[in-house]
């Protein structure tokens, strides 16, 4: 049985939105968009998938939807990323991550919350450390 | 030098404390070999030809006293006992257990260092010039900036998954000396006609297997913008440049590929999205940083008086003489200098040192230079803050130590990778040249009249050695099987940026000290007054030098 991480809380069982979409690592993210007619106004869902877990282009994707398009659903890892790199992914916006079933919950909950601070801003922190400093 | 705060420490911490959990996952088989390989690499771990070798971070190349002793006590500790700087101002382990790597790492967290990006598909350790903030011909001083991208680079989030690796270098002087053409970003600080400070942008440089000199996509950036700007070419280069070809991944082939004008057009593009974003620097941040590179308290002094008084032993001690031209440099502040502690005596690795070795560095660095150094790309250590009537003591102390060998910028001053001796992608030893090298050498009158040279030795493509920028470079290749060696030349690392050509077909090891001789004499033979190697080269160009090599060997 697959689980779905989604907003920090690991399910066994979920329903999907009606209104969802995949979206390719090699997009051309403005095209893509622009060619949805009603854009991402009403999608809730969307899914990127990794074929490779070396291939980083989905981290830029998560951070362009988020920051430039706005989007505000559901956005899903699926595929062979690794626990390792769920911190990241979560910084850059992804919310939600479907695992196998061999992935102990231990490591996925200490690899999520790997770093409590960080320098740079990103999705989770439009605010980078250089302004918080007192 | 920049002090961590309480933010600071806690994000090393963590990761020390991240990459215990990686390693131990690894250890009870949870964590795939092919999935430990990326996480490991960014900790600089990679499993090498007879161990495990560890690459430290230095940013920007400065160490401390106290970070030159933990370093001693880390070799010791954990290693042979000896420590090799790099060719990007990092230090190496050779030997270190990989059950033992986490406690390397918690020992470096204390003295406020860390392996972090030192390998990997990501950000790597930003280096800049070894004589930042010292140099006569500097505009802005580049540190405050250096430690600016280091923070916003380390864990970045978005960039830890490259196409390929990815490094930054920033010159703030005249003259450039971090090799700023031959970066994946090149930048130059300058100052407007308004007297703003900002960034020329160059982009797209590299060696390896196809070495490129970089393009400039913009003339002028503001200091501001520099976290932005950063931020939109490496978006654009992470989601358009090749990952199918890991020889095509750089940067540079994608600039290559579109042209220098169409990569500037996306980033600019992207970057309208992102130029007021948070992440634009505030006037208190670049303000915090340069608080960290202030001067130090240096004394009034004038600086003919204090250079008379060592008129004696100028005029009695020639190696001393020979030692204060070739290893002394200018200072911005009158009765000051900056040293440079060689690293290459004749039958030592280049770069290569020992624990008691680090230590004494940090004892002449506390005695004599406000307790700090700087590592060089050219693999020597600087004591960038000497008070003149200080060098005649500190030349006897560096003598007793090997540290005071008279050849910076000469031919024995030599760039040398680790090679077939330590590294697994190597097609050719390189360490047995470099010496065979200086020996062959060993006449400094004739060092000295052959004057500035750089000689560059890389034991393969990947160019760790810089063999295309030297002005003599030399690769080592396979021919089915044996260690060959290609000679290269014409290179130039600095502001006259070129790549070297091959002169023609490569010689055995054997060869190799014959056929530099015979470069080096073509070159003194046609010299014309006052030329240097690489004015001569590029005045006569390749042939003349062919002739007389493969004539003689024919
Ligand atoms: S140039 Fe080649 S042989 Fe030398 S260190 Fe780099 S990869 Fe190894």
């Amino acid at each position: 049985m697959p689980k779905l991480l989604r907003d920090g809380e690991l399910l066994s069982s979920w329903e999907d939105p009606q209104s969802a979409l995949t979206i390719p690592v090699d997009v051309e993210l403005d095209n893509f968009i622009d060619e949805l007619n009603a854009g991402l106004t009403d999608i809730s869902l969307i899914t990127i998938e990794f074929s490779v877990f070396m291939d980083g282009r989905a981290f830029s994707i998560a951070r362009s939807l988020r920051d430039h398009f706005d989007y505000q659903g559901e956005l899903r890892a699926v595929g062979q990323f690794i626990p390792d790199q769920l911190h990241y992914l979560s910084r850059c916006g992804f919310n939600a991550f479907l695992f196998s079933e061999d992935v102990e919950a231990e490591t996925i909950e200490e690899c999520l919350n790997a770093f409590s601070e960080h320098y740079q801003a990103a999705v989770d922190d439009p605010q980078p450390l250089f302004r918080k400093r007192a | 030098m920049y002090i961590y705060d309480e933010h600071d420490h806690l994000i090393i911490q963590e990761r020390v404390k991240q990459f215990r959990g990686q390693t131990q996952r690894y250890l009870d088989g949870k964590l795939k070999e092919e999935e430990f390989l990326p996480l490991r690499l960014q900790n600089g771990l990679y499993v090498q030809r007879l161990a495990p070798m560890l690459r430290m971070a230095v940013p920007y190349g400065l160490l401390s006293a106290r970070q030159l002793r933990k370093l001693a006590h880390i070799t010791r500790h954990y290693d042979k006992g000896y420590c090799h700087f790099t060719t990007r101002q990092n230090v190496q382990l050779n030997w270190p257990e990989l059950a033992e790597v986490p406690d390397i790492l918690a020992e470096l967290a204390e003295v406020e260092m860390h392996a972090v990006q030192t390998s990997g598909n990501c950000i790597r350790n930003v280096t800049s010039d070894q004589f930042a903030g010292v140099a006569p011909d500097e505009i802005v001083d580049p540190r405050p900036y250096c430690e600016i991208i280091r923070q916003w680079s380390t864990f970045h989030p978005e960039f830890a998954f490259l196409p390929r690796k990815f490094k930054i270098a920033v010159s703030g002087s005249v003259d450039d000396r971090a090799a700023i053409h031959f970066h994946d970003i090149g930048l130059q600080l300058v100052k407007n006609d308004a007297g703003a400070v900002g960034f020329k942008v160059l982009v797209g440089g590299g060696l390896g297997r196809t070495p490129v000199i970089a393009s400039v996509i913009r003339e002028f950036l503001p200091e501001k913008d520099l976290l932005t700007y950063l931020e939109a070419i490496l978006r654009i280069y992470n989601l358009q440049g090749r990952r199918d070809n890991k020889y095509k991944a750089r940067i540079k082939i994608l600039v290559k590929a579109l042209g220098a004008e169409v990569f500037a057009e996306k980033v600019e593009k992207e970057w309208a999205r992102i130029c007021d974003s948070q992440t634009l620097l505030t006037d208190k941040e670049i303000s915090r940083a340069k608080s960290f590179f202030t001067s130090p308290e240096y004394r009034e002094l004038d600086d003919e008086s204090v250079l008379a008084n060592l008129s004696e032993e100028l005029k009695n001690n020639r190696d001393f003489a020979n030692w204060m031209q070739y290893n002394v440099r200018e200072h911005k502040v009158p009765g000051y200098r900056a040293v440079t502690l060689s690293l290459k005596p004749t039958g030592i690795a280049p770069g290569d040192v020992t624990d008691k070795q680090l230590e004494k560095i940090a004892e002449l660095s506390e005695r004599y230079s406000f307790g700090e150094v700087r590592v060089t790309h050219e693999q020597n250590v600087v004591l960038a803050d000497v008070c003149v009537a200080d060098l005649y003591a500190l030349w006897l102390e560096a003598k007793s130590a090997n540290f005071a060998t008279a050849n910076i910028g000469t031919l024995t001053d030599m760039i040398c990778c680790p090679g077939g001796d330590y590294c697994s992608l190597a097609n050719a030893k390189s360490i047995p040249i470099a010496e065979a090298l200086q020996r062959e050498f060993d006449d400094v009158d004739y060092l000295y009249d052959l004057g500035h040279l750089d000689l560059n030795i890389s034991g393969c493509m990947n160019a760790c050695g810089h063999h295309h920028i030297g002005h003599i470079g030399i690769l080592g290749v396979d021919k089915k099987g044996e260690e060959f060696y290609q000679i290269q030349l014409g290179g130039n690392s600095g502001n006259n940026a070129a790549l070297a050509q091959v002169l023609g077909p490569s010689f055995s090891r054997a060869e190799v000290p014959t056929v530099i001789k015979t470069i080096l004499s073509t070159y003194v033979e046609l010299r014309e007054e006052g030329e240097e190697f690489f004015d001569t080269y590029q005045r006569i160009g390749i042939t003349a030098f062919k002739e007389k090599v493969y004539a003689k060997a024919a």
